[in-house]
């Protein structure tokens, strides 16, 4: 366990480095994808962990980027604070939807969410002096304190978009920790019953629309934040970015990826924008190939990505088993 | 034991007073009235239809009563929400399996102890360590712990039901209602399951309604039963009164010969 986790880290550090190799596109990626992914796991927080399936999750990735952009454009606010009160705008109209979505269930839930977050997209539209309508936040600059690194060894090589790579790389994987610390967590057992049973859950003490409005809540704000985040490196927002579509785009990911494992959307969202990038690149069907993509994988892989993952892992352990055979039968003797 | 401590220990654990259910113009449930003494094994039997799971879902607040009252240690819980009546020592086990089927057997129990203890809230400690101890007890005691990573789905039906038990005992209540704990079980699993029953709850002391069609199985454990039909009691009293109940024995019992 700890061989996959030193593994981990490496890997972490070679995505934050990856603006060494000089090549724009694969930082261009890298950057879009650590903020997708982090998009993608707050949605499956809902979806794989709670049994709820939302079909508004951009409305809070919307609101945190238009707050960033509002923030970062017109006020003094540094990035450090711009970022958590982008995130706890979002959060905060979670409570107000959530409150209102966890008291239908089903079908019924998902029209919701997609009610309210075609409201929030039409507000943005329409509200010209705040979110300059159609026009949208062009502009949005990179956080000033990134100017300050100059003198700092590999990154003071940088330019501002590489150093805003390295900032998002860092604070995606302090986000994506602190999700999976919550969804580890007794809270996140309770999620789980919930999703399998909310009548039993009900029944055992839990009082299951206050946990689900929690986790919506949850899921708003680290939406709220990886949409702050996005508005920054977009160097802009604008509405069609919370329209369903993108609702849409991120439930595929989490959907590619696998929604049983916490890594299942991450490597959804990599999986997406990577494809987009190649395939847009040899042909203008690619739309045609995702959904072709995505009715092979239900059909023949309805874990997702991650489910192939965990049988490569499972075959590689049995080998790797068989080979230390003698070794390892006296020692995993343990109850 | 005298006084207060005595009476607590015999009085009655859970009381109905003139409950009726009507469902539009139905009447499931009409003026039901009985009181449970505690750490007895009461049993609600009558055909299909009677309104026994009906009468379940009344006193777990399922459903509301259109009248009367329930109470449980004389406090009025008429109509109380599942998930707080359950913070009052009432455990409850469905009539159709209700088991958490993609966690495992272990993660069952535990998430049950978890939320029971009221740990839910607690959004960053680890919850892979909690009450291991007491979970494997817990197993122990159903005959479940030598498979605790099998996800509960897998289990058979039987099993599920044991598990389902393990569930409701979690909860540590002092009244437990079984809505037919043997269903779809054979008769051996049966006799294993009801005999398992019956040595828990005596050992605990725990107040148990149950249903059950086994008519064998209600018979050698019940202190008391009850017998329900169209939704009236039409007896009630020990297995000895039921048996010889000309009414009974008319519209139930005879039925089967």
């Amino acid at each position: 366990m700890t061989r996959w986790r030193w593994l981990l880290v490496v890997a972490i550090i070679g995505v934050a480095l990856v603006p060494l190799s000089g090549a724009r596109m694969a930082t261009f990626l890298a950057t879009d994808v650590a903020i997708w992914a982090l998009f993608a796991v707050s949605l499956n927080i809902l979806v794989g962990y709670t049994g709820l399936v939302s079909f508004g999750h951009a409305a809070y990735f919307g609101i945190g980027a238009y707050a960033m952009g509002l923030l970062l454009k017109n006020t003094t606010v540094p990035f450090v604070l711009a970022l958590p009160l982008a995130g706890l705008l979002a959060a905060m109209f979670a409570v107000l939807v959530g409150f209102f979505c966890v008291r239908i269930t089903k079908v019924y839930f998902s029209m919701l969410t997609l009610a309210f977050a075609q409201i929030a997209w039409a507000l943005c539209f329409k509200v010209n002096a705040v979110t300059g309508g159609d026009q949208g936040l062009p502009g949005i600059p990179y956080p000033g304190f990134l100017k300050y690194f100059d003198g700092v060894p590999v990154i003071g090589a940088f330019d501002m978009g590489e150093r805003f790579h390295v900032l998002v790389i860092v604070l995606v994987v302090t986000f994506l920790v602190i999700i999976h610390r919550i969804l580890g967590s007794p809270f996140g057992r309770v999620l789980t019953m919930i999703r399998e049973n909310p009548g039993r859950a009900e029944f055992v003490g839990v009082n299951v629309r206050r946990y689900q409005l929690a986790a919506f809540v949850i899921a708003g704000l680290f939406a709220g934040l990886a949409g702050a985040m996005f508005g920054i490196f977009n160097r802009g927002m604008y509405p069609d970015l919370m329209y369903w579509t993108k609702s849409a785009e991120v439930l595929i990911m989490v959907v590619l990826g696998g929604m049983s494992r916490f890594y299942g959307p991450i490597l959804g969202a990599f999986l997406l924008l990577w494809l987009n990038q190649e395939i847009t690149a040899v042909t203008e069907y690619w739309s045609l190939i995702v959904g072709l993509s995505l009715m092979a994988l239900i059909f023949f892989l309805p874990g997702g990505a991650a489910d192939l993952v965990e049988r490569g892992r499972r075959f590689l352990a049995t080998r790797a088993g068989r080979a230390a055979t003698a070794v390892v039968e006296t020692r995993t003797r343990n109850p | 034991m005298t006084g207060a401590l005595a009476s607590r220990a015999e009085g009655a654990c859970l009381k109905l007073q003139d409950v009726s259910k009507s469902f539009g113009g139905f009447k499931a449930i009409s003026d039901v009235s009985f009181e449970l003494q505690r750490g007895t094994i009461n049993a609600i039997i009558g055909p299909n239809g009677a309104g026994k799971s009906t009468l379940f879902n009344l006193i777990t607040g399922h459903y509301t009563p259109t009248t009367g009252t329930v109470w449980q240690d004389g406090r009025d819980i008429t109509g109380i929400a599942p998930h707080r009546l359950s913070r009052l020592g009432i455990g409850r086990s469905f009539q159709r399996t209700n088991v958490f089927a993609k966690l495992t057997v272990f993660e069952n129990v535990q998430a049950a102890l978890i939320a029971h203890h009221g740990f839910g809230p607690r959004l960053f400690s680890r919850s892979v360590n909690l009450f291991v101890r007491e979970t494997n007890d817990m197993l122990a005691s159903v005959g479940l712990h030598d498979r605790p990573d099998l996800p509960a789905g897998l289990l058979s039906y039987g099993d599920q039901k044991q598990l389902e038990l393990a569930i409701a005992l979690a909860l540590d209540p002092h009244l437990l209602l079984l809505d037919e704990p043997t269903a779809g079980m054979s008769t051996a699993e049966t006799e294993k399951s009801i005999d398992l029953i019956c040595r828990i709850v005596r050992e605990r002391g725990i107040t148990l309604l149950f249903t059950e069609h086994d008519m064998h199985a209600v018979f050698s454990i019940s202190d008391r039963i009850l017998v329900l039909h169209q939704g009236n009691v039409i007896a009630d009293g020990t297995p000895n009164d039921i048996r010889s109940d000309p009414h009974v024995k008319r519209t139930y019992l005879g039925a089967k010969g």
